[in-house]
C-alpha cells in the first residue's frame, strides 16, 4: 500500500475506521447489521454477550482469535495454521448461525437441500 | 454465488445498479425520457419512465431471487436514484416484493448522489414524493420499503478542496445517522463521500475522509 495503490482506498479505509474483518469479530457484527438491521452499538453488545466477551474485545485480533478458534466460527486459512479437526466454511457458518442465534441463508439453504430438515 | 457461499465465512452479498436508462431507447424498448423532455413531451417522457419501472422491477426481483436461492446473504441496490425519481422507485418496489417473498434476507439500498432528481416530478412511495428527497428522507422511504441497511451518497465538488467536501458531506448525512433506525453504511470512494474524484485514490486523503466520516457521522459501516 501506498500513495497512488490501486488497493489503496480499501486498505485506508480498512486501516482507518475498519473492525478487522475476521481477524476480529467484524463479520460477526455485520451479520446481525445484515439479518436483523441492528446498528453498530447494538450489534456489538449482541455479539459480545453471545460470545461472552467485552465489545473492546470484538476488535482485538488476540482475543478473537482463540475465541473464534474454540468456537469454530472459522478463522483465516492464509493466516493461521487449520487442521482437518477444524470446521470448514460452510461448518463454520453452521456454528455461527447457532452461537448467534440468527438465520443464515446459506446454512437454512444448504440443510434444506441436503435433507437435513 | 452458491460455490463462493461454501467457501466463504464472510457475509457475501449481490450487488447491482437498478441503471433506468438502460430501458430507453436505443439501448431499451420505451422511448427516451431525456430526448422527450428537452422537446416538452412531458407526458409522453412520464409516461414511458412509468413503463421502465414496470419492467425493471420485474428484472431486479428476477435476478435477485436467484442469487438468494443460491444463498446471498444480502442484496445491495447500488448508486440508486442516479437516473432520477423513477429509479429510486423501481429500487423500493424490487425492495418491497423482495421483503415479502423473503422475510429474513439482508437488503441494502445504497444512492448515486445526496439528491433525487425529479426527471418525472410525481412519483410517490408510500404517499411520499421522492423528487427532491435528501438523505433522511431517504432512508425513511427505503425502510419502509424492507431495506435494512442504507447507504447515502454525497457527490464530490472537484474544483474544492477535500476539507470543504468532508465538511459538506458529513453536514448533508448528519441528520440521516442522527435519525436513523437501521445500519447507515455511507457511501465513500472514487468521488463520493468526501474521496477524491480518481480511479486511484491517495491513501492520505481516503485514510482522513474514512476517519472523519465515521468519528463525526457515528456511521455503522462503508
Amino acid at each position: 500500500m501506498g500513495f497512488g495503490d490501486p488497493l489503496g482506498m480499501a486498505a485506508s479505509h480498512a486501516l482507518a475506521s475498519g473492525m478487522g474483518g475476521m481477524r476480529t469479530a467484524g463479520d460477526l457484527v455485520a451479520r446481525l447489521q445484515v439479518t436483523r438491521g441492528m446498528r453498530l452499538g447494538p450489534a456489538k453488545k449482541y455479539v459480545a454477550e453471545r460470545l461472552g466477551v467485552s465489545a473492546f474485545d470484538l476488535s482485538d485480533p488476540t482475543a478473537m482469535q482463540d475465541v473464534r478458534r474454540d468456537l469454530g466460527l472459522g478463522r483465516i486459512p492464509v493466516q493461521d495454521l487449520t487442521y482437518p479437526k477444524e470446521p470448514s466454511a460452510m461448518e463454520s457458518k453452521f456454528r455461527i448461525a447457532e452461537v448467534l442465534d440468527i438465520p443464515i441463508n446459506s446454512v437454512t439453504r444448504f440443510r434444506r437441500l441436503a435433507g437435513l430438515g | 454465488m452458491k460455490e463462493a457461499q461454501t467457501r466463504l465465512v464472510a457475509p457475501v452479498q449481490y450487488g447491482a445498479m437498478p441503471n433506468l436508462g438502460l430501458y430507453s431507447q436505443p439501448d431499451g424498448p420505451f422511448p427516451n425520457w431525456s430526448e422527450l423532455l428537452p422537446l416538452g413531451k412531458i407526458d409522453e417522457a412520464r409516461a414511458a419512465q412509468e413503463e421502465a419501472v414496470e419492467h425493471a422491477v420485474a428484472d431486479m426481483v428476477f435476478a435477485a431471487a436467484a442469487m438468494i436461492e443460491a444463498g446471498a446473504d444480502q442484496i445491495d441496490f447500488d448508486t440508486v436514484g442516479g437516473p432520477g425519481d423513477a429509479d429510486f422507485l423501481a429500487a423500493l418496489l424490487a425492495a418491497e416484493r423482495l421483503r415479502f417473498e423473503y422475510p429474513d434476507i439482508g437488503i441494502e439500498m445504497g444512492m448515486a448522489g445526496e439528491f433525487v432528481l425529479g426527471m418525472h416530478g410525481e412519483l410517490a412511495y408510500g404517499g411520499k414524493r421522492l423528487a427532491g428527497l435528501w438523505p433522511l428522507e431517504q432512508m425513511k422511504v427505503a425502510r419502509k420499503a424492507g431495506v435494512t441497511m442504507f447507504g447515502p451518497a454525497v457527490n464530490v465538488n472537484t474544483r474544492r478542496s477535500q476539507a470543504w467536501n468532508t465538511a459538506r458531506a458529513i453536514t448533508i448525512v448528519k441528520p440521516c445517522t442522527a435519525g436513523a433506525e437501521i445500519p447507515i453504511h455511507m457511501n465513500a470512494g472514487m468521488g463520493v463521500g468526501s474521496v477524491p474524484m480518481t480511479p486511484i485514490v491517495p491513501v492520505d486523503a481516503c485514510s482522513r475522509a474514512s476517519k472523519a466520516l465515521v468519528e463525526l457521522l457515528g456511521l455503522d459501516g462503508l
